[in-house]
């Protein structure tokens, strides 16, 4: 009798356990099935939490290019322009990438909207969202590499590289679009309008289209946004807590885990980082030549600290910071702020309209302004250049703005290499769907 | 040796004798009907039994034949005194021993010898779920007994293989204490994962490599074709490594303690510059830069260096390297067994210890390490057995592999005029007090990292035994791995200390847990001349994985407390570490059936299914057969029965394996994460994309053959495979307008054919004995199919590891190096093509072969297969002397044909090779001035300094002279880093003593064994690194295999140890 009970008991062991294979699933994760309607704001977030990191990837690309920095402490550049000379360059690659996986998770959100049944606050900002970050990136794209491929769903098969000139009609379609969604700005973290119009007004200066450009920036300047007067005020839009009237649009990079920190790359507490101000721009950037008392100069550079580019605060004591940052991982992530409507309409307006544009803006930066009655227009383009590399010292812009003017005699080792305006198609991409789909830009 | 083994029989016995006081029946070796007695007078028989070399044999079992129940057994003189009839015939029987029958005709005295039975003591094989008679077996297994090797210094016991079994790859990722060796079987089956076997420890499939006391181990059984290895189903395709522990025995309660102590010294330098030689070398690239550049640059010397050569002073020359290390690294271990039993229960317990001390200071390596087993007879029909073992290990660790401190290559490459303090006894800290790199010492002394990592294992079985020849064994299995990491900066960290997000305090803890149900039902049977037995079997197992971590504080804003401060809710800023979980299932059904006839032919089949929850619902099953055939002609009517030929066998075997490695537990699911916040409210994204994924399945022959001639004085086997791997998974990179850059797909085959031929023998065997044996393995591997419309792969890396180096490309084997092929340096500006001319490449800079022809040198256009990581054959050979007590143990290995990439010497980044590399501005004596890194001394006296005056290292040269290169012209990845890895080394040479038996009876002990040894003793090779065996990653198929990044030396190491068993 014991025997069989012991045998009993031990052929419980013999119990199959198959449908456990089902029930294994990770906990952080869940089936793409179970997301529904009711998580469309969630997703949205998805996407601007994406553009946080996807804006800081590309962030030191237009100031490393256009001679900007110089190499950091630790570290040693060669050609500045080399990092792109190569269609197998790692710059072209990861930009691409990180570019196009965001398009995608983009249009993901976009249709998981299109599909949701009722017209509720939430999808509305889904679908705003979505086609705002969509025009934010393709305008990424299309102003390093030029004609790229269009995609306005998401897709597993080729889709061939589309003019230039097509993409460019897609942002701006892209942004209309967004505008029905969106609502004039209350929160500068979330798109609004006013974001639009700011994009909208670059993208139209870009294309050539100067007399909507301007009437995009002014639609931003009679809004309610006000440019910052002092060396504080401008400091303060960089820095976690900010509370500026100026911004128009920015990330808010409130993250727990996974941070995003500039500062790491031109001003971190460690002793070794990547970038500092070029040799020449420490002296040449704030000379006060078109007028005097800077408010921008003390924020960007202390030169008892030549080493550091101190625009983003690192916390640290005894570095040179300008002004204090409680939480510099924390620190929002500027995109659009008023100052770039003023500089985006003076570029657009040309030397004669453009120059009261240019004054009104400098009265708000500099102490007193010093600028001629009247300017031609290479050095009126001088001037704006100046202004735009002053005000957005470090924020990317400046490879941008020379190839936007076609200036790139502002170069010193450019060597008459223009084909490097438009970045090589990365080799590996066309490699995995063929030249026809893929043609490289020319030179490389 | 021998003598252990002797003991080891003496102990066995030992035990019959005393269960033969409680049933004398019990000790009878073989079961054997009762004849009717035979009649005649009654003799009282005395005598001695003694083995082959005169020792008595202690607990034979002595009884006229016929009637195994009158039988005595041996005392501790090996005496016996029997009653039998004066016509009998006595047979002497002892485990170990070939039984042995005498005629006791009339006399009152008859000694006996008995001869030692090997064949005997290693009929049983270890095999997956089970164990078999030799007389079944028909795969390719290679046992090695670890009781039978000398060690030396190795305490991991995977490497004991290395060398010994054919067809087993072993390299070392470095010397840094605990790191754990890459074991490859046969050739590269697999692309993605790290291509290493499954191990399996008393039964239980090991998540990754066992942490096991080596002294616990019995047997390690390598099953490498596919007829052994398919009964494992879905994780066979690197092949099974099974580890068998030692069990106990009953009989007299035998204790075994051993230890050994010595130190290690760093085997082989690389020097780098002094003060002087660094000078001429920088002098000489501002003098070429300003030449090529039309400028006019200076080197500019601190003050100390200037005032001293001003003084004719001798120059200041720091050892960066020698603060850092250690002359001397300790190493030591402990381990102590008891065994014992009765004829119901049986016990086997251990501990041990080892320490181990690395070559940079701080770094070491612990391991305590205990195991119980337990078997207890219910009843006839009833076994309980118990297996239980634990370790803990601790390993003290410095910031080494860490990308950016890499302590040991900032200590190579730091400028050799500065040390690591200012003169008022603070850190020197890179860049602001002239050093160009991270300061080693600092980040080593000013920081506690540690991890410990805890294991316990637990195995409950029954062994049901109902009807003869029908076993039931129910098991349930229980594994656990608990891991903890901890760093902890101290308020002096300079590099690290005010790094935002740097955690002065940091704390992971990673947990593992599995669990094994097993049900395996076994039947043995014979009928005439067939033996056969079957096996079916069912097994479920579960894998959860956790880890947790935080993080506190950084040093910014004064939010540091303390470092006397351990627990991570010190600091005012607490974040989360890494958190994560992943798990995954696997439910199996298998069968194996056996059959011999006449032992002369073998027949084995098996079949596995394996259920598994990485692959999508439609595709879960993957299903597993093999089968394999021997013929042992040797006995077979028409072979002459002699002496000379002992066995002959052929074996044919073939099988489907499969592998689970390369996909993620989460492969098959579309899913969508939280955690991308946003603003501080909860977001969404998409993170996985479900494929549609099939089973990675390989098919594997192999043609093998045994023989032993001579009784032994030559044995040899040898073993011919070839294997296919189809539907390979890897992460094949997408166009990125997919949304993905990657997704793991099925894509390709690789084909695996080798050869692998061990022969030994007995060259001398009198009083001086000579045993020899060597074994090679030849491999070649072939990518057969990639993608469709691909022929080559790029497997990128970052250039802190050398950039992009290997490729997948059909037709050439995994691992294959891809890159530039530097064929030496342009001795005049007339020798360098024009385009290149133009970009700055001047005389004395390294020459690439254009392979497009197109007159420049592109890294894309002109990369080309530059040889493999993986050698063209390897093995071992291991030489055992004895005379007397004296023993000699030389064990050797080699490895012939593979290629090593030394990253270490700054392909893509900087290294040892870089004449004028800069590495930015420092500040010097208060001004901003360009620094340049360290190089080896090698370059330094060697560079190219005009016409003739060298062909490997280039000219100095500052960066920037060279224009259109992402990095410097002179360090594109290049066949210039690349070096043979082909070596001889003398691994071990082991000299022991055994003291005398006779004294050991006299303090009734059964033996002392005392041994010197020198491990890593010899290595010829050409390579310029510390070890021309390392390999950053184990998987052939990774971007970092066969890359030498420099982390700290395997050492020469220096061993005495004593061995005690009573």
């Amino acid at each position: 009798m014991k025997r069989i009970f012991i045998f009993g008991a031990l052929a419980l062991l013999l119990a199959g356990c198959s449908s456990q294979l089902d029930q294994i699933r990770p906990k952080d994760k869940i089936s793409s099935a179970a997301v529904n309607e009711a998580d469309l704001s969630k997703l949205t977030n998805g996407i601007l939490n994406r553009m946080e990191s996807l804006t800081v990837s590309f962030w030191c690309d237009g100031d490393y290019l256009g001679e900007n920095f110089t190499a950091g402490p630790g570290f040693d550049y060669a050609d500045v322009h080399g990092e792109i000379v190569s269609s197998s360059s790692s710059w072209a690659k990861s930009r691409w990438q990180t570019g196009f996986v965001a398009i995608m998770h983009i249009n993901e959100l976009l249709k998981s909207a299109n599909s949701a049944s009722a017209e509720s606050a939430a999808t509305l900002q889904a679908k705003g969202t979505a086609y705002f970050c969509r025009a934010y990136v393709y305008y990424e794209l299309v102003s390093r590499f030029g004609g790229v491929p269009i995609l306005t769903e998401p897709s597993m098969g080729v889709v061939p590289i589309s003019p230039e000139a097509d993409v460019w009609a897609q942002i701006i379609a892209d942004l209309h679009e967004a505008e029905k969604y969106l609502d004039s700005v209350s929160n500068v973290y979330r798109p609004s309008d006013e974001a639009c119009w700011a994009l909208l007004s670059k993208a139209y200066l870009w294309t050539g289209d100067k007399a909507k450009a301007i009437e995009y920036a002014d639609k931003l300047i009679n809004s309610k946004f006000v440019l910052s007067k002092t060396s504080n005020e401008f400091a303060g839009m960089f820095v976690a807590g900010q509370s500026s009237k100026e911004i128009i649009f920015a990330l808010a990079n409130k993250r727990s885990s996974s941070f995003l920190r500039i500062f790491e790359k031109m001003n971190d507490t460690d002793a070794s980082f990547n970038y500092s101000m070029a040799e020449e721009l420490r002296t040449d950037l704030f000379a006060d030549k078109n007028g005097t008392g800077d408010i921008r100069k003390d924020p960007t550079y202390n030169p008892a600290f030549p080493v550091r580019i101190i625009k983003f605060p690192n916390g640290g004591q005894n570095m040179g910071q300008f002004i204090a940052n409680e939480d510099p991982s924390a620190s929002p992530i500027m995109v659009f702020r008023l100052a770039d409507a003023y500089l985006t309409k003076a570029e657009a307006q040309g030397a004669s309209a453009g120059l009261a544009t240019m004054k009104t803006f400098m009265e708000s930066r500099y102490a007193s302004v010093n600028l001629p009655s009247s300017m031609g227009d290479k050095e009126f383009q001088n001037l704006v250049l100046d202004e735009n590399n002053r005000e957005f010292y470090a924020e990317g812009r400046r490879w941008f703005d020379i190839k936007r003017t076609k200036r790139t005699d502002l170069y010193k080792t450019w060597n008459g290499r223009d084909h490097l305006l438009y970045w090589p198609i990365p080799q590996d991409e066309i490699d995995l769907v063929g030249k026809e789909a893929y043609p490289q830009n020319p030179g490389y | 040796m021998k003598l252990t083994i002797k003991s080891a029989l003496s102990a066995l016995c030992a035990a019959a004798m005393l269960v033969s006081f409680i049933s004398v029946s019990a000790v009878t070796m073989h079961a054997q009907s009762v004849n009717e007695q035979a009649p005649g007078a009654k003799v009282t028989v005395t005598g001695i039994i003694t083995d082959d070399s005169g020792l008595p044999v202690i607990g034979a079992a002595v009884f006229p034949k016929g009637n195994s129940g009158a039988g005595v057994v041996s005392g501790l003189d090996g005496d016996y005194k029997i009653t039998v009839p004066g016509d009998a015939t006595l047979v002497v029987s002892c485990i170990g021993y070939k039984d042995a029958e005498v005629a006791v005709a009339g006399r009152t005295s008859v000694n006996v010898t008995l001869a030692t039975d090997s064949e005997l003591l290693e009929d049983a094989v270890v095999v997956g779920y089970g164990v078999a008679s030799k007389k079944l077996v028909s795969s390719s297994i290679a046992s090695v007994k670890m009781d039978g090797i000398e060690r030396g210094a190795e305490l991991d016991p995977m490497k004991a293989l290395q060398g010994r079994v054919t067809g087993v790859s072993i390299t070392s990722a470095s010397g840094i204490p605990g790191s754990t060796p890459m074991v490859v079987v046969r050739g590269v089956s697999s692309i993605s994962g790290n291509s290493a076997p499954l191990y399996v420890v008393d039964g239980i499939p090991a998540e990754s490599y066992p942490n096991i006391n080596a002294s616990d181990i019995e047997s390690m059984e390598v099953l490498k074709d596919a007829s052994a290895t398919a009964i494992y189903g879905s994780r066979a395709n690197a092949g099974v490594i099974l580890i068998t522990t030692k069990s106990g025995k009953s009989g007299k309660t035998r204790i075994n303690v051993n230890g050994q102590y010595g130190f290690a010294q760093i085997a082989k330098d690389i020097p780098m510059a002094n003060t002087e030689q660094w000078i001429d070398v920088m002098q000489n690239a501002i003098d070429n830069y300003n030449v090529q550049m039309n400028d006019l640059k200076e080197l500019t010397l601190p003050n100390h260096v200037k005032e001293a050569m001003a003084n004719g002073q001798a120059l200041p020359d720091f050892d960066w390297l020698g603060c850092i290390s250690r002359e001397y690294a300790m190493r030591g271990g402990a381990t102590a067994s008891l065994e014992g039993g009765n004829d119901k229960t049986t016990f086997y317990v251990s501990a041990g210890a080892e320490m181990t001390q690395g070559y940079i200071i701080k770094t070491d390596f612990s391991k305590y390490t205990g195991r119980a087993k337990f078997s207890h007879k219910i009843a006839d029909w009833l076994k309980l057995n118990l297996n239980l073992s634990g370790a803990y290990a601790k390993y003290n660790k410095v910031e080494e592999t860490d990308g950016s401190l890499k302590v040991l290559r900032a200590a190579r490459e730091e400028q050799p005029f500065y040390g690591p303090y200012n003169e008022d006894g603070s850190w020197r800290v890179m860049t602001e007090h002239g050093i160009c790199r991270h300061n080693p010492l600092n980040a080593i002394l000013e920081e506690d990292y540690y991890v410990n990592k805890t294991q316990l294992q637990g195995t409950i079985s029954f062994d049901v035994t109902p009807i003869k020849g029908l076993k039931w064994t129910p098991s349930i299995s229980g594994y656990s791995i608990y891991d903890k990491t901890i760093k902890k900066l101290t308020e002096n960290n300079t590099d690290r200390g005010y790094k935002d997000g740097w955690a002065a305090l940091s704390e992971q803890k990673d947990h593992s847990f599995r669990y094994l149900i097993d049900n395996v039902i076994s039947y043995n049977n014979e009928w005439d001349r067939l033996m056969y037995s079957a096996m079916v079997g069912h097994s479920f197992e579960k894998y959860e994985y956790e880890t947790f971590g935080a993080k506190s504080d950084n040093y910014a804003n004064e939010a540091y407390p303390s470092s006397s401060f351990d627990l991570i809710t010190s600091g005012t800023q607490i974040y989360a570490g890494s958190i994560g979980y992943n798990a995954y299932a696997l439910e199996s059904y298998f069968f194996r059936g056996a059959a011999n006839w006449d032992n002369r032919y073998i027949l084995n089949v098996s079949f596995r299914a394996d259920g598994s929850s990485r692959f999508p619902k439609n595709n879960r099953y993957g299903f597993f057969p093999a089968g394999s055939l021997a013929w042992i002609i040797s006995n077979e009517k028409f072979m002459p029965q002699t002496d000379v030929i002992n066995e002959l066998k052929l074996r044919l075997s073939v099988g489907q394996t499969g592998s689970m490695a390369g996909i993620s537990n989460w492969a098959a699911m579309s899913l969508v994460g939280a955690g991308a916040s946003y603003d501080g409210a909860s977001g969404f994204a998409i993170s996985s994309s479900a494929q549609d994924l099939k089973w990675e399945k390989s098919t594997k022959y192999n043609l093998g053959f045994d023989f032993e001639l001579l009784s032994g004085r030559l044995y040899g086997n040898f073993d011919a495979f070839y294997s296919r791997t189809d539907d390979l998974l890897y992460a094949k990179p997408v166009h990125a307008t997919t949304g993905w850059t990657s997704l793991t797909s099925n894509i390709g085959s690789i084909s695996n054919k080798g050869v692998e031929l061990t022969l030994g023998g007995r060259v001398i065997d009198n009083e001086f004995k000579w045993d020899l044996s060597g074994n090679i393995s030849w491999g070649k591997n072939t990518l057969v199919k990639l993608l469709d419309d691909t022929d080559i792969i790029i497997i990128g890396d970052s250039s802190l590891y050398g950039g992009n180096k290997h490729a997948l490309i059909i037709g050439q084997p995994i691992s294959t190096w891809y890159m530039l092929k530097s064929t030496g340096v342009y001795q005049t500006d007339e020798e360098v093509p024009e385009k290149l001319y133009a970009k700055g490449v001047r005389a004395g800079d390294l020459i690439y072969e254009d392979v497009n022809g197109d007159g420049d040198i592109k890294y894309e256009d002109d990369r080309q297969v530059c040889g493999k990581a993986t050698p063209d054959f390897f093995g071992g050979i291991t030489s055992n002397m004895s005379w007397k007590g004296i023993d000699l143990n030389i064990f050797c290995q080699y490895s012939v044909g593979g290629k090593i990439f030394a990253a270490w010497r700054g392909a893509g980044q900087e290294g040892t090779d870089h004449l004028g590399l800069s590495s930015g501005s420092v500040n010097m004596d208060g001004a901003s001035v360009t620094s340049y890194f360290n190089i080896s001394r090698d370059a330094a006296l060697n560079f190219w300094r005009g016409e003739g005056t060298s062909n490997y290292y280039p000219r100095p040269m500052l960066s920037g002279a060279h224009t259109g290169y992402d990095v410097d012209y002179n360090i594109l990845t290049s066949s210039h880093f690349l070096e043979s890895a082909s070596f001889f080394k003398i691994k071990n040479i082991t000299l022991g003593y055994n003291f005398p038996q006779a004294w050991m009876e006299r303090i009734k002990m059964d033996g002392i064994r005392v041994y010197f040894s020198v491990d890593n003793a010899f290595t010829f090779t050409k390579y310029s690194g510390y070890d021309p065996e390392v390999s950053m990653n184990a998987g052939p198929a990774h971007k970092q295999y066969g890359t030498d990044f420099g982390y700290q030396p395997t050492m020469r190491s220096f061993l005495a140890g004593v061995q005690f068993k009573f």
